[in-house]
């Protein structure tokens, strides 16, 4: 933080001693400064490039604005956020500003420089918590801040009521962290207790409820209980429904949708996943193979790499499977499989 | 040959498949454009491999099983010859190789589980086929 006016000035702020502000410069400026006076200072690390400008409008009131200055923009002015006047912060701004810019964060920032209470009885604590910032005072008053919000420099303390609109993003954010919270809670105890079974088992995989593929975090661990099981056997336990048959040069192909518990995630929902059930063509078994799921599918787990079918169909899975689009195309895993670029071999073994 | 219609140009190409390994046969353009699709040439290295080789050439080796896709060069005709084009850091014997090339004569891969399959001379790429984990949600080579 520093000063723009003289050095006279700046020495008076700098050994200015506050009284109820933690920023002792702002108090100064709301004590003693003239008018156009103003101090400075910057936004935390990652938003380097806005700049918080306090200036003294009149004799009982500072003006807070941004100034954003990037390196490839130059600098642009931003906006009013707050004021304070006779020791009552009000919060300004757009109401259709980005999370990251919006009044939690800015109220963030101006407690980050201090412009909250001295005393450290009467501190605040604000969080960005899953979708809305959460607001504490020491009186155990929380709430997600809003335009228009008053707060007390010398007291601590709110002096208006939440908006309606405030008190709905608290709540959802609040219920939103209470589910995930037992989410996680819930895969972990799934997660502990397969992993304990594992280790008990000591090699033995008998010993393991099949539904243990479902809790185990690990892919290794889960991959040892499908060895032994076998794929087959753990599939007829779901849900399942054929999406396609086809017979291509003599050969019997089955496109096969199975609904997979999510147990790892703690919730209980399912997913849908494509499987190709297909016959050996030397050996006469049959097996099965997972393959990427049809484009439009819902995705309970959140990103997944590997590319998408065109459509759920079997030409399409050996298309993804053989990796046809890859070959045309000369792109990566992502390359489109469908029907029409599935090429069937001259020759299988 | 099979015509396919991209966006950006034909590719023609005769697929062979033994088990989980796939050849595209395919014309010399394609084959050098993905031979170098991980670099330039320098990466790539070449094992060259006859019928008086005392190794064979390896396709793709099951680490669990043991089983090899493999030309047994001994056995096959007296002109007949295998080139392996291996990414960089791979080890013929042992790694997939990118792509291969088989002149002169037919050839025969064999394998423990699978028919004999016949490959006529031509250029090669080799991919191993893939399969989707629907648990960890991502896909990856299929392993035996």
């Amino acid at each position: 933080m520093s000063l723009t006016n003289n050095s006279n000035r700046e020495g008076q702020a700098r050994e200015y001693r506050s009284k109820y502000l933690e920023n002792s410069k702002v108090e100064w400026l709301i004590e003693h400064g003239k008018i156009r006076e103003n101090v400075y200072f910057k936004g935390e690390t990652g938003d380097r490039y806005t700049i918080y400008v306090a200036t003294k409008r009149n004799k009982n009131v500072v003006d807070f604005h941004t100034i954003f200055n990037a390196y490839d923009h130059g600098t642009a002015v931003g906006d009013h956020i707050a004021t304070i006047k006779d020791y009552v912060l009000t919060m300004y701004g757009k109401p259709n500003r980005y999370w990251r810019s919006a009044v939690g964060e800015t109220v963030k920032q101006l407690m980050r420089q201090g412009v909250c209470p001295k005393d450290h009885l009467k501190h605040w604590k604000i969080r960005f918590c899953r979708s809305a910032f959460f607001m504490r005072l020491y009186d155990g008053t929380e709430f997600t801040p809003w335009i228009g919000m008053k707060l007390d420099l010398q007291t601590g303390t709110l002096l208006n009521k939440p908006n309606r609109q405030s008190v709905l993003n608290y709540r959802k954010a609040k219920e939103s962290d209470k589910h995930s919270r037992k989410m996680n809670r819930i895969a972990n105890k799934n997660n502990t207790e397969a992993l304990t079974r594992y280790h008990k088992a000591d090699g033995n995989f008998a010993l393991l409820p099949i539904d243990d593929v479902f809790k185990h975090r690990n892919v290794e661990y889960r991959t040892d209980i499908i060895n032994f099981h076998g794929l087959e056997k753990i599939l007829k336990t779901l849900e399942t429904k054929i999406e396609d048959e086809d017979t291509i040069d003599g050969r019997f192909y089955r496109l096969i949708n199975v609904n997979i518990p999510d147990l790892a995630s703690g919730q209980e929902r399912h997913q849908w996943g494509l499987y190709l059930e297909m016959i050996n063509p030397s050996t006469g078994e049959s097996h099965f193979e997972g393959v990427a799921n049809a484009k439009g599918t819902p995705s309970v787990g959140g990103w997944r790499s590997g590319g998408e079918l065109e459509s759920a169909t079997v030409k399409a899975a050996l298309s993804w499977r053989d990796g046809d689009g890859m070959i045309q195309t000369g792109q990566t895993w992502n390359a489109i499989s469908s029907n029409a670029n599935y090429v069937p071999p001259v020759k299988m073994t | 040959m099979s015509n396919v219609e991209t966006k950006k140009k034909v590719v023609k190409y005769k697929k062979y498949q033994q088990g989980d390994v796939v050849m595209f046969q395919v014309d010399d353009e394609s084959f050098e454009k993905n031979i170098d699709m991980y670099g330039n040439n320098s990466n790539e290295q070449t094992v060259h491999y006859n019928t008086q080789s005392h190794n064979n050439p390896i396709l793709a080796f099951g680490e669990a099983t043991g089983h090899i896709h493999q030309v047994r060069m001994k056995d096959m005709l007296d002109k007949a010859e295998i080139t392996l084009h291996m990414p960089r850091f791979r080890k013929a014997g042992t790694d997939t190789p990118q792509g291969f090339e088989v002149r002169e004569e037919t050839v025969t891969l064999t394998h423990e589980e699978h028919d004999p399959i016949d490959i006529p001379p031509g250029k090669y790429l080799v991919r191993i086929v893939r399969e989707f984990d629907h648990i960890a949600g991502r896909s990856r080579y299929v392993a035996d």
